[in-house]
């Protein structure tokens, strides 16, 4: 018995789903009556899809919603933290035969990776990066692409989870920066 | 009133009427959360998270999507990272007996049994996939918004759908005709 090939199954999923402009609709509406093959084909993944209708949710409890409080930005404790925190962890950021908090604090403006800030903003993000969480290590991956500025422009409004990913993706970053 | 102007008001300190957004779409998360969760416990929970952090980041909700598409885009993102943690949940196991027990007790054995496979077979598709399977054939999203929910390329999100589809026909292939 003849079997369907992955590139006419494919067509008949796209046929299915709407995705074909009118020429390569009509043409496959053509193939369909020629052949039993494809009606059957079609049929069957029709079939499936029926059947994934009976996976609905349950009926849950309503959301119990209140408005809450205003939450904790906790980056800023790092921005007053100790100064001899500061100082150990700057020594970490060497970077060129300057700390990069004190190149920061010299400049007009931050580069990171090609991205640029202001000196504010890069002051801000460097003294976040100092945060140290184990945990973070195990979080995300969905935020690689961002650019700094991105990630700074995020920083207000965050939950602590956001917060933790970005941090995350931050000392990534610097690692980066240190190796180049 | 429509979802931009409750949030331009939230925004505004009208905080109260946040809730109309629960309310408007507490169910399509339920049903979302629900094809990439399987178990009521989590779901309820990871619903409730998502409208807890869109609230808290609305400031910084622009307006450039729709909020819907934000607003979903939270809680994948929050249901995908609980599921990479996977410790955050409180089970990982499929919620069967909801499954059973939520069957018309008319319904055959058979019924009960297909029923029980197209959870498992959805169950089977990676998170990311479940949440394109559900918003592309359950709530009919354009791909394009479905790609700006993942940040994946619309392309991306078509072969991701169409690759679910012959899993599942592969996995219910013995209910099928």
């Amino acid at each position: 018995m003849k079997k369907i090939d992955t590139e006419t199954r494919e067509k008949l999923i796209a046929f299915l789903d709407g995705e074909l402009d009118v020429k390569e609709r009509s043409k496959v509406a053509k193939k369909l009556k020629e052949s039993a093959l494809y009606r059957r084909e079609l049929d069957s993944l029709k079939q499936v899809l029926a059947l994934t209708k009976v996976d609905t949710a349950p009926d849950l409890k309503p959301v119990m919603w209140s408005v809450p409080s205003r939450p904790r930005i906790r980056w800023w404790r790092w921005v007053v933290a100790p100064a001899a925190v500061t100082v150990a962890i700057i020594g970490f950021l060497v970077f060129g035969g300057k700390t990069l908090f004190e190149g920061a604090r010299e400049a007009e403006f931050v580069m990171i990776n090609g991205d640029t800030l202001s000196r504010d903003e890069g002051i801000q993000l460097i003294t976040l990066i100092m945060s140290e969480d184990e945990e973070l290590r195990e979080v995300m991956l969905d935020y690689t692409e961002r650019k700094p500025t991105d990630i700074y422009n995020e920083l207000m409004g965050l939950d602590e989870e956001e917060e933790e990913v970005l941090i995350f993706l931050l000392e990534e970053k610097m690692l980066e920066l240190k190796r180049s | 009133m429509e979802d931009h102007e409750v949030v331009e008001r939230v925004k505004k300190g009208q905080a109260d009427l946040f809730e109309i957004l629960v309310r408007r779409y507490e169910k399509k998360l339920c049903a979302l959360a629900w094809r990439m969760l399987h178990n009521r416990a989590d779901v309820e929970d990871a619903v409730q998270e998502a409208f807890m952090k869109a609230y808290r980041s609305l400031k910084k909700f622009r307006g450039d999507a729709q909020f819907s598409t934000w607003l979903y885009r939270i809680t994948v993102n929050l249901i995908l990272n609980k599921l990479r943690r996977g410790s955050k949940l409180k089970r990982t196991e499929m919620d069967m007996e909801q499954v059973e027990t939520s069957n018309n007790p008319e319904n055959s054995a058979r019924q009960q049994e297909l029923k029980q496979a197209a959870t498992r077979a959805i169950n089977d598709l990676p998170p990311r996939q479940r949440a394109i399977f559900h918003m592309r054939y359950e709530e009919e999203r354009p791909h394009a918004e479905i790609a700006e929910v993942l940040g994946l390329s619309e392309g991306a999100v078509k072969a991701s759908y169409h690759h679910a589809i012959l899993k599942l026909r592969e996995s219910l292939k013995g209910f099928v005709d």
